[in-house]
């Protein structure tokens, strides 16, 4: 299976500058776990900000999110990968970089998500299917 | 299976091989909404009306058959409910073909994507359906294609959660504008909700034949 069949149009984006509260607040209003934060000039990369990252470096350590810039604990640059990759090398890099999602572009243009999830769920529709699952 | 579900009649034969071209003609009719939608073509949009009496005339046939005496009787009523089941997909693709028409001005932007993402999704949940059908006399497991279904139809519900909002945002040029627009919205993403029932039940016909 390809990246491109399972992964998830739906993106995201916050200001590096913005809050770790206006944050939590848009992972909530739009049901998502991660975010991906602008870069703040053309020198600088995206990032990407998740609900894990937030409650281990924000809310774990007791620190009020509405003092804490995203750009602080944002986690950059992203994991890419082509949309044209077979998922068993996506699989194979969420394991060595024990990461729960990667990020499809298309040359500098960022065009989906693959997370953990999207995985076992296309692998077990290709399985009904009659494939191999990956 | 074959054996606890046949009276050793070819009617069973029959009937089986309607249901599965009744399922057929409602993944046909999925796509050409589908397609209707993403090339902008009336004509294919309005075939769905076709396929669906299609549909119709596939159902009768089949529940005529059934009372004729297909299957032993005590699994009749549940081949029945199931065919009846998918006519209600056929009933909510034609409502969502024939909305389309008056709703097309306000499927825009990303409301379209979402619609296109939906009426695809609906499509490969169709093709399940048949699958798993087709499970029901291979000896095949049914579980992973019921799965499969419910998470075809999560993914719905997520993009449905997002239309919802987007739907509140458009500009309605009047009240039936706006009406209408709501029932198309209702109309594409019910249908994964009764293909999931129709797979639920095809797995409680499963269990009733263990």
């Amino acid at each position: 299976m390809k990246v491109e069949e399972i992964m998830t149009t739906k993106i995201e984006y916050i200001d590096a500058e913005a809050t770790l509260y206006d944050a939590v607040e848009k992972m909530i209003d739009k049901r998502l776990r991660s975010l991906l934060v602008k870069p703040k000039s053309d020198k600088d990369v995206h990032g990407v900000i998740t609900g894990r990252d937030i409650v281990f470096k924000a809310i774990g350590k007791n620190l009020d999110l509405a003092r804490v810039k995203v750009e602080e604990i944002a986690e950059k640059p992203l994991i890419c990968v082509n949309k044209q990759m077979d998922l068993t090398h996506v699989i194979s890099m969420m394991q060595n970089f024990n990461i729960a999602r990667v990020f499809v572009c298309d040359g500098t243009e960022m065009v989906g998500i693959v997370s953990i999830m999207d995985v076992m769920n296309g692998a077990l529709i290709d399985r009904a299917k009659g494939g191999r699952g990956v | 299976m074959f054996k606890k579900l046949f009276s050793g009649t070819s009617a069973e034969e029959v009937v089986i091989g309607e249901i599965a071209a009744h399922i057929r003609t409602l993944i046909a009719a999925s796509e050409a909404l589908h397609e209707g939608i993403e090339k902008n073509n009336p004509e294919k949009i309005a075939s769905v009306s076709d396929l669906e009496r299609d549909g119709d005339s596939i159902r009768r046939s089949i529940i005529s058959h059934v009372f004729e005496g297909a299957f032993l009787p005590f699994i009749r009523p549940f081949i029945c409910r199931f065919v009846e089941m998918a006519d209600q997909v056929f009933d909510g693709i034609e409502d969502a073909a024939m909305l389309y028409g008056h709703a097309q001005p306000y499927v825009t932007g990303e409301i379209r994507t979402n619609v296109l993402k939906v009426a695809a999704l609906n499509t490969q949940m169709c093709e399940m359906l048949q699958i798993a059908f087709g499970t029901l006399f291979s000896n095949g497991d049914l579980r992973d294609k019921s799965l499969a279904i419910r998470i075809y139809e999560k993914r719905i519900d997520e993009i449905k959660f997002d239309l919802l909002e987007q739907e509140r945002m458009i500009q309605p040029a009047s009240f039936w504008d706006g009406r209408t627009f709501a029932r198309f919205i209702d109309a594409i993403t019910q249908v994964s909700d009764v293909i999931e029932d129709a797979s639920d039940y095809l797995q409680i016909i499963n269990v009733s034949l263990r």
